[in-house]
C-alpha cells in the first residue's frame, strides 16, 4: 500500500505522465484540504449522505419483513416472487431517467434508486434464509410440537439474520452505486454532482477526492454492518 | 372437486404468477387509458382523474410492445444500438474473466501476494466502483474503451473475489494427500483447485453478468454515437417513455439470457463432478 | 429486533439532517419554484426580479434551481418539483408530442443567442469525427447542433455528441479538452473569444427567429394558478425592465451571479441581453414557427404544428391591456 502511494507520487512528481492525468497523494491530499474550507462542499457531503440513508433506511425497513413473509409463506412467494424475480433482473439504474419525470432533480429521485438497488438484495437473502433455516430445524421443532410462532421466533428468526446481514452489506454497495449514478445522471448537488463537475473540467485531484470519499463510505458501512453482526452473535444462542 | 383442486395445487405457482402479472399488466394499462379513472369517477368524482397517467409518465404495456415492435422489425434501429453495446460489454466481460480469475488464483494460493492484493479487493470492492468514471472519462474519453474499463471495472471484482475464495475453501486434506504423493504444485492446481473452484468461478460470473450490464447504461451515460444505454437516455430526454422501457426490457432480457447459459453450464459441471 | 431500530435511527438521522439543509420559510409569501437551464443571459430577468425586491413585492418566494439542460429542466417541472422552467420551445415540443401539455407564458430571447466555439486549429470543415458539448439531449444546444450539421452535410452519426451541461460547464469542458465544439451563450461568449477559441459560426447573427429561452408551465397550472403565475410574470418583466433602466444595476447583478469581474465580459453580457430582449416579454410566433419548422427538417417527429397549442399569451395580453408595461415604461425610463 505504501509503496503504491510512492510509486504514483514518483510518477506524478516526474512529469512522466501529465499530472492532469494521474494528479498524485499530496495533490489529492491539498484538493481535499481546499474543498473541506467550502462551505458547498458540506452540502455536498450532506446531501448524498441523506440519500444514501433515507433509501437504504426504507429499503431495510421494506425488504426485510416482506422477505420473511415471503420465505414463510409459500403463496405469497408465488404472487410476488415473479416481481422479485423481474427487479432483480433490471439494472436499476435504467430506471433513472423515468425516476426524475416521477419524482424530480432533487434528493427523492436518488432515494428511490438507492431504495430500488438496495431493496432486491436484502429482500432475497432474508427470503433464502428463512428457507435454509427452515429445512434445518422446522420438523425438529415441530415433533416437539412448538407453535407457529415459537418456531418463527426462536428457530427460523436466529437462523435469518446471517443471510439479513449478508444481504445488507450486499445492498449497502447497490445504495452507494446508486448514489453515485444517480447523482452523476442528474442531480443539483450531492458528492457525485462534485466530481461530475470536477471531472468535465479535468480537475483530477478533485474527482480522486471524491472517489475515495465513496470508497471511505463503503468501508465504513461495511464495518459498521460488521460491527453490528458480531454483536448479534454474541447475543444469539449457540446452536450447539 | 377434489380433482381440480389437485390440478391448482399442482400448478399453484404458476396459476397464481401469471394471474398477479396479468393482473399488473391491466392495472398498468388501465392506469394510461383511464379505465380506473372512468370506473371510479362515481365513487370519488373529480379527483378520480389523477388515476389517468399521461403516456409520459408511464407509458403502458401495449405501447410498449407497439414500440418494440417498430424497432426490432419495422424500422431496425435497436439492432445497432445492441451491436454496439454488444462489442463493448463481450470485451469487457472477457477481460475480466482474463484479468480477474487468474488474479484471485494466484491470490487465493500464494499467502504473500494474497497480503499484497487483499486490501485492494477489499477496498475496492466496498467502493461503488462507478464513482471513478469521470477518472476514466479524463484519461480515455468518451469512446470505446472508457465503455470497455467501466464494465471491466464493474464485473472483475466478483470474479477475483470468488476465485480467490474458491482456492481458500479447498478441501486441505486433498492436498495434504496429493502433496505426500509427490504431486507437483502445477499437478496439485490443475488436478485439484482447478475441478473443485469451478462452481465458484461460474458464479462469480454470474454475479459478473449482472454488474456490467450496469456498465453499459452507466458508460453511455454522458452520450454515445449509439448503444442500448444511450438510446434509454436519449429516449428520457425526448420524453419517449415507452422507448425506455423497450431498452430497459432488451438489456434485462440480455442479461437473463446470459444468466440462463451460465446456469446450464454449472448444471453440466454439476453432473459431470458428482461421480468423481 | 435490532435491526428495525437500526433502520428507524437511520431514517430519523436522514430526516433531521434533511431538516437541517432546508432554510426556514416564511408562511405568508406563496413559494414558487423555478428552473433554469443554465446560467446565461437569456434567464437574466429571473435573477434580476430577485435583485430588485420585485418577487417579495409580489409576495412570492422564488427559488431558482439550475437544471444543467433544458430537457432534464422539463421532466422535473413534470414531477411537479418545480412550478415553472425557463426553456426554449423545442424541448416543450418533444414534451408535448408525448403527451404533456406545456404553454410558453413569456420568452427573453425570441432568436438564436448561441455562437459555436471550436479549440484553436479546427475549422468548420473538420468537424467531422470530433465530440460536441451539449447541456441535455433534446434541448436547444442539441437542436443547434444538429441544424449546424445539416448546413455541413453531416449527420448525427459522424459526431460524437456528449451530454456536459450548461454553458459554463460546457465552456470548462471545453478549456480541458474534453470536448472539440462548444455552442455557448454569453457570458461565455467574451470569455472563450478571449481566451483565443475559435467561433466558427454565429448563429445570433444571423438573426433567425426562434423562441430559446422563455417560462414554460404547465396548461393545468396555468389554469389552476393564473393569479400566482401572473405575479411572477409582473416581477420578472419589472426585473428586465429595471436592467434595461438601470446599467449600473443590472452590470452589479451581472457581476455577481455569472462570477466575474471582468468589464468587457460584463458589458457584452449586458448588451447581448439589451439586444435579445423582447420590449413585450412575448414568445413571438414567427419563432414558433420556424421552430416547428426546423424541428421537422432535422427529422424530429413533432405533434400539432399549431403555434397556439404551446404558446399561451394571455397574461401578457392582460399585463399590456391593464397599461402594466406603459406603468413601467414610466418608473424605468429606458435611455434613448
Amino acid at each position: 500500500m505504501v509503496i503504491l502511494l510512492l510509486v504514483w507520487e514518483a510518477i506524478g512528481a516526474s512529469g512522466l505522465v501529465d499530472p492532469l492525468f494521474i494528479s498524485s497523494p499530496t495533490g489529492v491530499a491539498r484538493a481535499a484540504w481546499q474543498l473541506s474550507q467550502r462551505r458547498d462542499f458540506w452540502t455536498d457531503l450532506q446531501v448524498s449522505a441523506t440519500e444514501f440513508m433515507l433509501g437504504y433506511g426504507a429499503a431495510l425497513a421494506v425488504a426485510i419483513p416482506l422477505g420473511l413473509a415471503l420465505g414463510l409463506s409459500k403463496r405469497l412467494q408465488y404472487l410476488i416472487g415473479p416481481f422479485v424475480d423481474t427487479l432483480n433482473a433490471v439494472p436499476r439504474v435504467t430506471l433513472l431517467p423515468l425516476i426524475i419525470i416521477w419524482c424530480g432533480i432533487g434528493i427523492w429521485s436518488k432515494v428511490v434508486v438507492v431504495f430500488l438497488g438496495a431493496v432486491i438484495p436484502i429482500l432475497i437473502n432474508a427470503q433464502s434464509g428463512v428457507k435454509a433455516s427452515e429445512a434445518r430445524f422446522i420438523r425438529v421443532a415441530r415433533s416437539f410440537s412448538a407453535s407457529r410462532f415459537k418456531i418463527f421466533s426462536s428457530i427460523i428468526l436466529p437462523g435469518v439474520v446471517p443471510f439479513i446481514f449478508t444481504g445488507a452489506k450486499y445492498g449497502a454497495g447497490r445504495a452507494l452505486l446508486g448514489v453515485v449514478v444517480g447523482e452523476l445522471y442528474a442531480s443539483t448537488a450531492g458528492l457525485g454532482h462534485l466530481i461530475a463537475d470536477a471531472g468535465n473540467t479535468f480537475q483530477t485531484d478533485v474527482v480522486f477526492v471524491g472517489a475515495l470519499l465513496f470508497m471511505a463510505a463503503g468501508l465504513i458501512v461495511v464495518a459498521l454492518l460488521d460491527v453490528f453482526e458480531q454483536r448479534f452473535e454474541r447475543w444469539r444462542p449457540s446452536p450447539r | 372437486m377434489p380433482a381440480a383442486v389437485r390440478a391448482y395445487l399442482a400448478h399453484e405457482r404458476v396459476i397464481l404468477g401469471t394471474l398477479m402479472v396479468l393482473l399488473l399488466l391491466i392495472a398498468w394499462e388501465g392506469l394510461e387509458r383511464g379505465w380506473w379513472a372512468d370506473a371510479l369517477r362515481p365513487l370519488l368524482g373529480d379527483s378520480a382523474q389523477r388515476l389517468r397517467l399521461k403516456p409520459i409518465f408511464i407509458s403502458s404495456p401495449t405501447l410498449i410492445a407497439a414500440a418494440a415492435f417498430r424497432m426490432f422489425f419495422v424500422t431496425g434501429e435497436i439492432w445497432r444500438d445492441l451491436a454496439w453495446s454488444s462489442a463493448g460489454y463481450l470485451l469487457g466481460l472477457v477481460l475480466a474473466v482474463a484479468i480477474g480469475i487468474p488474479l484471485g488464483l494466484a491470490g487465493g494460493w500464494y499467502r504473500r501476494l494474497s497480503y499484497a492484493v487483499q486490501p485492494f479487493l477489499a477496498a475496492l470492492n466496498a467502493t461503488p466502483q462507478v464513482a471513478f468514471l469521470p477518472l476514466i472519462i479524463i484519461w480515455v474519453g468518451t469512446g470505446l474503451s472508457e465503455r470497455v474499463l467501466i464494465i471491466f471495472l464493474l464485473a472483475v471484482l466478483p470474479l477475483a473475489i470468488n476465485a480467490h475464495a474458491a482456492v481458500r475453501t479447498t478441501d486441505p486434506r486433498l492436498i495434504k494427500v496429493a502433496g505426500s504423493f509427490g504431486a507437483s504444485e502445477w499437478q496439485l492446481f490443475r488436478t485439484i483447485i482447478l475441478p473443485s473452484s469451478v462452481p465458484f468461478l461460474l458464479a462469480g460470473l454470474r454475479l459478473a453478468i449482472g454488474r456490467g450490464m450496469i456498465g453499459v447504461v452507466v458508460g453511455e451515460i454522458y452520450g454515445s454515437a449509439a448503444g442500448l444505454g444511450a438510446m434509454i437516455n436519449q429516449a428520457g430526454a425526448r420524453f419517449q417513455t415507452d422507448r425506455v422501457f423497450v431498452g430497459v426490457l432488451t438489456i434485462v432480457a440480455a442479461g437473463v439470457i446470459l444468466v440462463e447459459v451460465v446456469q446450464r453450464i454449472e448444471r453440466r459441471v454439476e453432473i459431470w463432478r458428482t461421480p468423481a | 429486533m435490532r435491526l428495525t431500530k437500526f433502520s428507524v435511527a437511520a431514517v430519523a438521522l436522514g430526516l433531521v439532517l434533511e431538516a437541517a439543509g432546508v432554510p426556514a420559510q416564511s408562511t405568508d409569501a406563496i413559494p414558487f419554484k423555478i428552473g433554469i437551464s443554465a446560467p446565461v443571459v437569456t434567464i437574466f430577468p429571473v435573477w434580476m426580479g430577485e435583485a430588485g425586491g420585485f418577487y417579495e413585492k409580489e409576495g412570492l418566494k422564488v427559488e431558482v434551481i439550475n437544471m444543467e439542460g433544458g430537457t432534464r429542466g422539463l421532466q422535473v417541472l413534470l414531477s411537479g418539483e418545480i412550478q415553472a422552467m425557463h426553456v426554449g420551445l423545442a424541448p416543450a415540443v418533444l414534451a408535448n408530442k408525448q403527451g404533456a401539455d406545456l404553454r410558453l407564458v413569456t420568452s427573453t430571447c425570441n432568436t438564436i443567442p448561441i455562437t459555436m466555439f471550436t479549440k484553436p486549429g479546427i475549422g468548420v470543415g473538420d468537424l467531422k469525427g470530433k465530440t460536441f458539448g451539449i447541456s441535455t439531449f433534446g434541448s436547444e444546444t442539441d437542436v443547434a447542433i444538429s441544424i449546424l450539421l445539416k448546413q455541413l452535410g453531416l449527420t448525427r452519426s459522424d459526431v460524437t455528441v456528449s451530454q456536459i451541461g450548461g454553458s459554463s460547464q460546457r465552456f470548462g469542458a471545453l478549456i480541458a479538452g474534453r470536448i472539440d465544439v462548444a455552442p455557448l451563450i454569453e457570458p461565455a461568449i467574451t470569455l472563450a473569444k478571449e481566451r483565443g477559441f475559435n467561433p466558427i459560426t454565429d448563429l445570433a447573427a444571423a438573426k433567425t427567429p426562434w423562441i430559446f429561452d422563455s417560462v414554460v408551465v404547465s396548461n393545468s397550472y396555468l389554469k389552476a394558478n393564473r393569479a400566482t403565475l401572473t405575479r411572477f410574470v409582473k416581477a420578472y418583466v419589472a426585473g428586465a425592465y429595471l436592467a434595461l433602466a438601470d446599467e449600473a444595476k443590472a452590470k452589479e447583478v451581472i457581476a455577481q451571479k455569472f462570477k466575474t469581474s471582468d468589464p468587457k465580459v460584463i458589458a457584452a453580457t449586458y448588451d447581448d441581453f439589451k439586444r435579445l430582449m423582447p420590449r413585450d416579454a412575448a414568445p413571438s410566433r414567427e419563432g414558433a414557427e420556424n421552430v416547428l419548422a426546423q424541428l421537422e427538417a432535422i427529422g424530429t417527429d413533432i405533434g400539432s404544428r399549431n403555434p397556439a397549442d404551446y404558446l399561451d399569451l394571455s397574461i401578457i395580453e392582460a399585463l399590456k391591456q391593464e397599461g402594466y408595461f406603459a406603468q413601467l415604461d414610466k418608473i424605468y425610463p429606458m435611455k434613448p
